[in-house]
């Protein structure tokens, strides 16, 4: 076996990460098509043609969103890539939270990632250094899906919390406000 | 290592992202929790005397229809065939271009094909092609027909009331086809067999009983405005007197109950109180409030024509009761496109009833010659524009504000330039949203026509996605933090919508607005807007 002095991993890695951001582009394509394949055929085509941001908000900021998640793979993992990736995160997420999906089928494009870059970059064929920086690679985008996960759950206790609270927030305060409260609310 | 890890090329092959690409006829209706309203509950139904009134559950499979139900849709279509000539038309001419497929909110936001609005009527016109064309009879399926079935009525209801009836789709119809009309006609077939939602049905009882939506009694809304009172005494320093059921008064004023009832909607409401009493104290105007047309709402627009026809009539009834001269409206969504688009047919001329006529302007509201009903923002409008109200817009400095245009006074009356006009000389901030979601192109709060209820929540978000989508632009490029508009619905599911995509940005009405710059004589130093926040450069006040 032979051993990698760890200023050789260093660069080994940054290589590796060169190599996503140059390939970016591609990779990014191929996620979202992956992603928006999800979706019913008549709609994917929708969401993949329509390059208006209001026309389609679904489509762009997927995409958008897609290509900050890339970066936040290759850039410095530092505070700002971290909000960066739950903000970006949460762009999707909050869409699919809402769409007919399951959890696992709403979140399972975060780690559809892995194979993208291996296909892309053809990992497989690659050196064992390479093999062993995706690999840590598929470490971080698990972290990334698990922080999806968090997101997910999170918007789907606002919908509850929407559904619960709605009519109590609006018409019950502005009743009890009054002081006129005690009508029944259940024919509201 | 990578021995368990399959090959990507294998792993590409495995997986079916996608639901089966089926025909659409052949991709049966998944009614799934969150996207459909409760059942109408049967007291309503029944005390509207509609059919078919019975507790059922979408859910189940038994939806303890009439036996003959298939004969009683089949009947009711062939009437509405004969008295709807645009229903006859939109059902023959649409060539399927697809140019309306991707302009609702609902097929962006839901992602669901049904949603397109030519599927969505689709869904009608197979029937029609089955049951009334040659055509259809003879081919079939090859001709886009396809018979009446449990399945498809199931289908029916649950995209019917996936529809806002928000006409977005009609802009764009190179033959003016609306979908919102095949929604409304496909709903009062629905309504014969007793398939309505409770959101809508019950609603509909109550303002059928006493007046407004809610069920509340003329007591009770006095009290709620008398409690607007003295919150706007201690805002102001002035007492305001609004005026209830008074006989021979100039001016019947009717606002949605959601105005009276919820926030921040009561906003608006003191609002317009605020408003009279200036106009009264300044020109002697003279406007009643009735606390029997308590509704300027109409859910009856959601159920059937008749419905909308009976509770549209009591406001009419109620001014000839009265005895004035016209009837000015508050800021609402679908009673403009009832009042503008159906009421002079159905309960109108209403000629017992004046031109409306601006007392302290002069202005003739002719676009009102025959309803007699003047929307609230024009009437505004012509006030500022003669130079007729004090203001200081400073007032509304902390808010940086864009306008949502509600489909029903955009695209139902063509109402885009009143509002901003008011909004731009009470308030120093504005910013319009992107050219492809405002005016008549705008976006539905994704909760009009009855689907503001809490169990279809998932539906409502998703329908509420590209409204909110443009909002976030502004909020994000210009710093927004408030969506003005003139419509009850909007005030009340664009602020779950806003908490749910940009929690930043709060609601309000427009008459809000003009309130907190409206100066009013004798007013005290005003420290704080009509929710009790501080006004610009007055956040320290309360620690003098
Ligand atoms: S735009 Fe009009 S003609 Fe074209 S598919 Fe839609 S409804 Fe039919
Ligand atoms: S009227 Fe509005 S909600 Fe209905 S199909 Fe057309 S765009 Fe969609």
């Amino acid at each position: 076996m032979r051993t990698i002095s760890r200023g050789g991993g260093r660069n080994a890695q940054m290589n590796f990460k060169k190599k996503i951001s140059q390939h970016k582009e591609t990779i990014a394509k191929k996620w979202f098509e992956l992603i928006i394949n999800s979706y019913p055929a008549e709609t994917a085509r929708f969401l993949k043609t329509r390059n208006d941001p209001f026309a389609n908000p679904v489509g762009m900021s997927t995409r958008q969103s897609l290509e900050v998640l890339i970066d936040c793979l290759t850039d410095q993992i530092d505070q700002t890539g971290q909000d960066k990736a739950r903000s970006a995160l949460d762009t999707i997420l909050r869409i699919r939270a809402i769409q007919d999906f399951t959890p696992a089928q709403a979140i399972r494009f975060v780690f559809d990632v892995k194979q993208v870059i291996r296909q892309t970059l053809s990992v497989e064929h690659s050196d064992s250094q390479t093999v062993k920086e995706m690999a840590a690679l598929d470490r971080q985008v698990d972290e990334l899906g698990l922080l999806g996960f968090d997101i997910y759950m999170k918007c789907r206790e606002k919908i509850y919390d929407l559904k619960a609270n709605e009519i109590k927030s609006r018409i019950y305060k502005a009743f009890s406000r009054a002081g006129i409260i005690k009508e029944s609310l259940d024919d509201v | 290592m990578s021995d368990e890890t399959p090959k990507p090329d294998e792993l590409f092959g495995k997986i079916d992202y996608r639901t089966p690409a089926k025909g659409w006829m052949d991709t049966p209706v998944n009614i799934r929790k969150g996207m459909y309203c409760y059942a109408s509950n049967p007291k309503s139904v029944k005390n509207l005397g509609l059919p078919n009134a019975r507790a059922w559950n979408p859910l189940e499979d038994d939806w303890k229809l009439p036996e003959n139900w298939q004969q009683i849709l089949h009947e009711g279509f062939k009437e509405r065939l004969d008295k709807f000539r645009s229903i006859k038309i939109f059902m023959d001419i649409c060539v399927r271009c697809g140019a309306c497929a991707d302009k609702c909110h609902f097929f962006i936001g839901t992602g669901d094909p049904k949603n397109m609005p030519v599927l969505r009527a689709e869904l009608l016109r197979s029937i029609y092609r089955n049951d009334f064309t040659p055509t259809g009879k003879i081919f079939g399926r090859l001709a886009g027909a396809r018979p009446m079935t449990l399945e498809v009525l199931k289908e029916w209801w649950y995209y019917l009331f996936q529809c806002s009836e928000c006409r977005r789709c009609s802009v764009y119809c190179p033959y003016g086809i609306d979908t919102a009309e095949i929604t409304i006609f496909g709903r009062e077939l629905l309504n014969l067999i007793g398939l309505n939602i409770d959101w809508i049905a019950t609603p509909v009882s109550n303002c059928y009983n006493t007046g407004n939506h809610l069920g509340i009694q003329p007591h009770a809304f006095k009290d709620m405005l008398n409690f607007f009172v003295e919150d706007i005494e201690e805002i102001t320093g002035i007492h305001v007197e609004p005026q209830y059921n008074k006989k021979g008064a100039d001016i019947l004023f009717i606002t949605p109950s959601g105005d009276v009832f919820a926030d921040p909607g009561t906003y608006t409401c003191m609002g317009y109180m605020l408003l009279f009493h200036y106009l009264k104290e300044k020109y002697g105007l003279d406007v009643t409030w009735s606390t029997y047309a308590s509704e300027g709402g109409n859910f009856g627009f959601f159920t059937s024509h008749e419905t909308m026809k009976r509770l549209n009539a009591k406001m009419y009834n109620e001014a000839r009761r009265l005895g004035v001269k016209w009837i000015l409206g508050g800021e609402c969504g679908h009673m403009w496109r009832v009042i503008s688009q159906y009421m002079d047919t159905m309960n109108g001329p209403a000629d017992f009833l004046e031109t409306p006529v601006n007392p302290i302007t002069g202005t003739r509201f002719e676009n009102a010659a025959s309803t007699k009903m003047v929307h609230i923002a024009e009437f505004t409008a012509d006030l500022i524009r003669h130079g007729k109200l004090e203001l200081d817009p400073g007032r509304n400095d902390n808010k940086i504000i864009s306008f949502h245009d509600s489909c029903n006074p955009s695209r139902g009356m063509g109402m885009f330039d009143e509002p901003r006009y008011v909004i731009k000389n009470v308030a120093n901030n504005f910013y319009d949203m992107p050219a492809n979601t405002i005016r008549e192109q705008t976006f539905c709060c994704g909760s009009g026509s009855g689907l503001n209820a809490g169990e279809d929540m998932e539906l409502r978000m998703a329908g509420g996605l590209p409204r909110a989508n443009a909002v976030k632009h502004v909020h994000e490029t210009y710093g927004v933090n408030m969506l003005a508009c003139v419509c009850a619905i909007d005030r009340a599911a664009l602020p779950t919508s806003m908490e749910y995509w940009v929690p930043d940005v709060d609601v309000t009405g427009v008459h809000e607005l003009v309130a907190n710059a409206l100066i009013l004589p004798g007013e005290q130093d005003r420290t704080t807007d009509l929710r009790g926040e501080p006004l610009p450069g007055m956040e320290d006040a309360d620690e003098g």
